[in-house]
This record gives structure tokens, sequence and C-alpha cells, in this order.
């Protein structure tokens, strides 16, 4: 009965409504390809890590469904803490340094100063082209206690060298190379934000008598905030993610650095060296919570500082 | 409408991504996907209609690599070039091989060559840690799961325990258990069962560089207190030089847990007894905490480029070592002729008590659908005289034997070598392998006692802590987390 009312009545408002899906429907099918990707490659293996999360998988016993008791686990565990610590203190010395240096020289670069602009960038620029594997293991040998070239002008000059792969020298050694590496990457973020200022502004100014140093903290620094608060979550979402730098220096300077050094390195030797993925999900999350947390407290408060001027 | 859209592509598109095999990360190895009855024994294919009589082209054999360790925790891994597969005969079955035995590409193929019914694959994982984090990801995803698998001594009980290993014994492994090195059998075997043949082995030998020594007029130490002395006088003598060096290295110091005679786990299936303070245990960790107090020690990391470096200059006399230990030879060239193999220093003076410092064996997976072949393969490559005497030549992968035939083999036990001062090296080796107490037990959850291990070391080298205490929390650590894995901890 109700197959052939429906028959019936179908033909017009299907041609209706499938034309209007159809207008619908494009951006998304547009959309498909990311769409697609994005799915597959993020959010599936995130509802796969979150599923794994919540079991408990003993060596005797087998698996359990433990609910939360993973991230209660991963509260308490000094290990994550230490990792995050450790990042969060090279954070804080790395990310004001290496955004400094990146804003002295996009301004510099930006400004009439500089001949040989293409040098100047691309020399700044080149160690981000560095795989950070290949750029850990250079550094490590620059590092090196008595075949390391730093060690050896030290000697040379007959003083003490610098311990960089000792327990308190590394962060400074990790947060040098992560300096030199990502200093250039985002001077070329900041550059780009101050070539789209307008030249009349730096007219204005100069005509009404600032200085080249005025126009740089009256002018440019406050019209590329927006660049330079990205630049800012980028680089603390980077630091927390450390992994590269210290996995390689691992084998460089086994009895320094831990495996649970940095949050990162701590979730990939619990999963694929101590085969505990569920509990490694868990801390997983648990660093992308932090994560968010600081990058939105961090974005919060530069915000209101420029509402307020 | 626009929303509900949205939603209904989420849907398709998950859908497609659960239909697609959960792999985090996907192995690079092709599933061996053989149409073959995994019952059929593999001598009669007579249903096949074409015969596999001819053996299959080769890929041209993979150069060999002489200089590389097998266990050794730092080595590059020796990039073998994967043959192309090889499209297998009706009724053959595939099986696929991971290790990182440099050159064992060669054995594959006198396999492949003589067992047309049975092709094995090779790949190389990489070394180790990173072999490992290969099969865990594919047991986890439960696809890509290797037939036959090299797995080292300390992280067998874990892959034992988890039940990921096949019993050997129900292929026949106990028919050539008398051919192993006792000990190495005890390593792979567990209650009633087998669960991988013994590979390769490193008995801890010293290795000493003797134009240091004779030089300061240092005698060789044979025991541990001879040990500190001699590490005492050399560095007075010369102030540039030390009789040795701390190796921050878990398996190394395990090893000397191992030759102390210490017992740190006893395991009988789900109960498990740990003990890091015994008094074989304390004086280990009493005689390095000395060591490394009295600025007689090297302040250098073994493996790191200064200890190479350190080896090449001379500034560091003696190593003790698995017996692998002979590529140093690759970092100290002017020394040719100086350097030689002895026992190590005992506890007291002719004590016969050895210990281990890596080599590896080789499993067989639970996984694979031709467990059988899987372990015949196995077995013929550690027990055949042809695979025995290739990969135990020092000139290509220079594995050590862990058969007694290969052992008391004089073609390899009385070689003189010339860098090792014209010395046969293999038999000091080959009692040195006599002696290693065959009692020690692992783990099953060796990672986690390597990175607490690890850790606490950071903590030893900063000076924050001894030894000593490390040992008491390393145990503290150990206890609770066995309890929390669920086992009776007594």
């Amino acid at each position: 009965m109700s197959v052939a009312t429906t028959t019936a009545r179908m033909p017009r408002p299907a041609s209706r409504s499938w034309r209007r899906f159809k207008r619908n429907s494009i951006p998304y099918l547009f959309l498909a390809p990311f769409l697609i990707g994005f799915v597959i490659f993020l959010v599936y293996p995130l509802i796969y890590s979150l599923n794994l999360s919540l079991y408990r998988t003993r060596l005797v016993g087998g698996t359990t469904y433990v609910g939360l008791e993973n991230y209660g686990r991963a509260l308490q565990d000094t290990n994550l803490w230490e990792g995050v610590r450790n990042v969060l203190l090279f954070g804080a010395v790395q990310i004001p340094v290496m955004l400094g240096f990146a804003l002295i020289f996009a301004l510099v670069l930006d400004s009439a100063i500089l001949h040989r602009k293409t040098i100047f960038r691309l020399g700044n620029f080149l160690p981000f082209a560095v795989p950070s594997v290949v750029a850990a293991l250079i550094w490590g040998y620059l590092y090196g206690e008595s075949f390391g070239p730093i060690a050896q002008i030290a000697h040379a000059l007959g003083l003490t060298p610098p311990q960089f792969l000792t327990s308190s020298g590394v962060i400074p050694a990790l947060a040098n190379i992560s300096t030199w590496q990502y200093t250039g990457y985002n001077m070329l973020i900041l550059f780009a934000a101050l070539q789209s200022i307008p030249r009349e502004l730096y007219e204005a100014a100069a005509v009404d008598g600032a200085s080249g140093v005025q126009i740089a903290l009256k002018i440019r620094i406050p019209l590329i905030a927006p660049a330079i608060i990205l630049t800012g979550i980028f680089s603390i979402i980077g630091t927390l993610q450390l992994f590269n730098e210290p996995n390689v220096l691992t084998s460089i300077a086994p009895s320094v650095l831990n495996p649970h050094f940095t949050p990162n390195l701590y979730v990939y030797s619990l999963a694929f060296r101590s085969q505990q993925f569920d509990y490694s999900a868990a801390i997983a999350f648990t660093l992308a919570f932090v994560t968010g947390v600081l990058a939105s407290v961090f974005f919060f408060i530069t915000r209101q500082r420029g509402e307020r001027q | 409408m626009k929303k509900s859209l949205v939603f209904v592509t989420l849907i398709i598109a998950l859908l497609l991504a659960a239909c697609a095999t959960p792999t985090p990360v996907p192995p690079a190895a092709p599933p061996t996907a053989v149409p073959a009855k995994p019952t059929a024994a593999p001598a009669q294919p007579t249903a096949a209609p074409a015969q596999p009589t001819k053996a299959p082209e080769q890929p041209t054999a993979a150069p060999a690599q002489p200089t590389a360790a097998p266990a050794q925790p730092t080595a590059t891994a020796t990039a073998t070039p994967e043959p192309t597969k090889i499209p297998l005969a009706a009724g053959a079955v595939g099986i696929d091989f991971w290790s990182w035995v440099p050159g064992i590409q060669d054995q594959v193929n006198e396999w492949n060559a003589t067992h047309p019914n049975i092709q094995v694959n090779y790949i190389n994982k990489g070394n180790g840690n990173t072999e490992y984090a290969a099969l865990n990801t594919a047991l986890q995803a439960n696809s890509d799961i290797p037939d036959v698998v090299q797995i080292e001594y300390q992280h067998l009980p874990s892959y034992i325990t988890r039940g990921q290993l096949a019993n050997l014994v129900d292929y026949g492994a106990n028919d050539v258990k008398s051919q192993f090195v006792p000990w190495t059998w005890s390593q792979v075997s567990q209650g009633n069962g087998v669960y991988a043949y013994p590979q390769d082995a490193g008995p801890l030998v010293m290795f000493c560089n003797n134009a240091i020594l004779d030089k300061n007029n240092i005698k060789v130490p044979t025991t541990w207190d001879e040990f500190t002395k001699a590490a005492a006088d050399l560095h007075k003598a010369d102030p540039n030089v030390y009789l040795a060096n701390f190796t921050p290295d878990q398996g190394w110091y395990m090893g000397m847990l191992w030759q102390s005679g210490a017992k740190p786990f006893t395991v009988d299936g789900t109960n498990i007894k740990i003990d890091f303070t015994s008094p074989e245990v304390m004086r280990v960790a009493k005689l390095w905490d000395d060591l490394l107090k009295s600025g007689n020690l090297a302040p250098i990391d073994t493996y790191s480029n200064d200890w190479n470096t350190a080896l090449g200059k001379g500034t560091i006399a003696c190593w003790n070592s698995g017996a692998w230990g002979t590529f140093i030879s690759g970092s100290a060239p002017d020394f040719k002729g100086k350097w030689k193999v002895y026992l190590m220093p005992g506890w007291k003076a002719g004590d016969k008590v050895n210990g281990n410092y890596g080599g590896s064996t080789i499993a067989v997976t639970k996984a694979s659908a031709h467990a059988k072949e899987a372990a015949e393969f196995a077995k013929w490559l550690n027990t055949d005289p042809k695979p025995l005497v290739e990969l135990t030549n020092p000139d290509k992968a220079g594995l050590f034997p862990v058969t007694q035939s290969t052992l008391s083999n004089k073609a390899w036990s009385d070689v003189p070598y010339d860098y090792w001062s014209g010395q046969a090296i293999h038999q000091v080796m080959a009692e040195a392998a006599q002696q290693v107490n065959p009692s020690f037990q692992w783990s099953p959850f060796t990672d986690f006692v390597y990175t607490t291990y690890a850790d606490l070391l950071t903590q030893v080298k900063a000076g924050t802590l001894t030894l000593q205490d490390a040992m008491k929390q390393l145990q503290d650590k150990s206890v609770t987390y066995a309890k929390d894995q669920g086992f009776t901890v007594q």
C-alpha cells in the first residue's frame, strides 16, 4: 500500500530535492578529498586511540575494560610530569629566545638596512630544511666532549670545555638545536606579515619624525602581533611534542637522556617498546589536553593584552 | 540540512576508514598471500599440476658486512637490499623472516634453493628495538606478522608470556636440544616449552690493550679486587689513561650481575621472585659505585664517539663485554697486535662463573599460518652445519656460536688473529661460553626493568644516587610493576 502511494507521489518532490541536494552537495564534493584524508588519517586514529586508552592489557589476566583508570594513572605518573616539566623548562627559555631572534631578523630583513637579502634569508632558513634527525646528529658531533670542535677550541685556549651532554647541560644543548633550526622558519612567517603592512604608514611616521626604532616598536610589531601570537602557539605545541632531537641524542648520551625525558619519548617507548599501547594512548591524550590548555592560556593572555592597548 | 549532510559525509568517510586495515603504522612488508594448504606436507606437492622442481630465480647475494656486531646496541643497521618478491610455485609455502644479521640473505638463498616448497622472504626491519617496534605494531594490528623473527634473549619472555610465540616442542625442538650449549637452551625454554632456537651469544670476556698495560707495568687483572687496584695504579701512573670506563647499557649491567651469580628474577608461570638486593647484586653495584667515585674510570660512555676516539688514542685500556666486542679493532687500528682477549675478572680467584651480554634467538610467531614450515626453517638455520659455519665465520656475520659442534670445531676455534696478538681468541671465548651461569632468568617485562634502570642510571651518573641505592629502588619498582601486571610476587 505504502509502496504504491510513494511511487505515485514520488516524481515531483524527488526531483526538486534531488536538485537541491545536488546544489548543496557540490561544496562537499570539493571538500571530500581533504575530508576523507582527514578522517582516515586523523579522526579515525584518534577514535581508535581513544578506544584503546579505555582498556588495560596485563601480562597476566589479559585485556579488560578499565574506563578512565589509565588517565588516573597518567595523572599520578611522575615519569610523565617530569617529562612535561623538562619540556616546559626547555620552552620557557627557548621560545622567547627563538622568537626574539626571529623577530629581529624579520625586522632587519624587512627594513632597507640590508644588502644581499636573499643570502640572509636563505642562510637563516636553511637549518629548517635540514631534517631534525640530521640536525641532532650534527650537533651531537659538535657537542662531543673530546673530539667535538667546541671542546677542541676550548682545550686549545686552555679553557674547560662546556659540558653539553650532562644532566645539567642537555636542556640548553637541546634548546640550542631547536633555536638554530626553527628561527628561520618563524622569521619567514613574521617577515611575510611585515610585508603586508602598507608602506604609507611608515612614510607617515617618518614625516612625523619617528625614528627607525620607534617605527619598529610602535607600528610594525603591534601590526604583526597576530603573527607573533601564531608563532608562539606553534612553538608551544612543537615544544611539548619534542621527540626527534632527544631521541637521536639518546644514542649519543644514553646515560643522560632517559626514555621519558620528554612526554613524546615516553609515549613512544611505552607503545613500541613495552607494548603498553593502551596506557600510551592515555598519556598521549593527556599530553594533547595539556598542550591545548597551554596554547589556549597563551592565546587568551596575549589577546587580552592586545585588546587593552 | 547542511549539518546533516556533513554528518552523513562523516559517517560515510568513517565507514570507509573502518573498512581500511586499522594499522597505525603500516608495515612495509608485502603480505604473503599464498593459496597453499598449510596442512599439506611440503615434501610431496602431489596435487600441484606444475611441479616446482626448478628452484626459483635467486636474487643477487647481498655483500656480507663483517664489521657489525650482532647485538651491539648502537651498530648501524646494515642495509641489505630487499630482494624482489619471488613468485611462489604452486603448492609452495611463503615464510616471512625478520632479522638484522648482516648478510643472512645468503643463508636464506641457500635454503630457498634447496627447499622449493618453503620459500623464505627475508626482511631487515632494523636492529633490536627498531625491529621490536615494527613487530609490536604488527602484533597489535594483527596483520603482517612475520613467521620467523629474531628476538634477543632478554625480550623473549615478554613475547612468551603474551602468548605470541609458537611452542617449538610441537615441531621437534627437543630433538636438537643436545646440540646447544645448555645455558642457551634454558634461556629459550619456559616450563616444558621451547620458544626459540638460540642463534648467537655474547659470553663475557675482557678485551685489553697490552701496549698500555705493559708501558705502565700493570698486570691484567684476574679478580675484581685486582681490577680496582689496576684502575687506580694505571690512572696514577698516567693521568690521561684509564683502565676502563662504565658501560651505560642495561644489557651490560645485567651481564655483570649474571657474572656475579645473581638471580634477579625467578619466574614460574605467573609466580615471580624479584631479588635486586642480594649480596651478588650488591657487590656488583658497590664495585662500580667505588670505581665511579674514585675517578679512576674514564668519564666516557661506551659506544659514544668519544669512546671510539679514546680506544684509538689508547687512553682506555680494557673493556669487559660480550664476545662480539671484537669490533673495537676497527676503532684502534694503530694497536694491531697489542690487544688480547682474557676471561673475566672473578669475584674470587679461580671463579668459574660467567655472564652473557647480547645475542639473539630465532622464534616462530604463534600467528604464523605456516608454523610447521617456519619452525623447520628456524631449526635448519641454527643447526645445519652449512649456515652455522657461514654465520659464525668472522669474515662474514661473525656470530658467536651457541652449538657445541661449532665451539669445538678446530676450523673456528684454533684460528690465530694478528690483530689480537696472534691469539686464538675463540678458544678463550669458547671457555667463557661454557662457564655462563645457566640459572639466570629474565623477567617478562625486561622493557620496564631496562627503562627504569636507564632512568636511575641518569641519577647515578649525575652523582645524586649510588648504584646500590638504585638497586633498592629497582627492586621496589619492579615488585610494584609485577603486581600491577597481575603476577604473584613472592
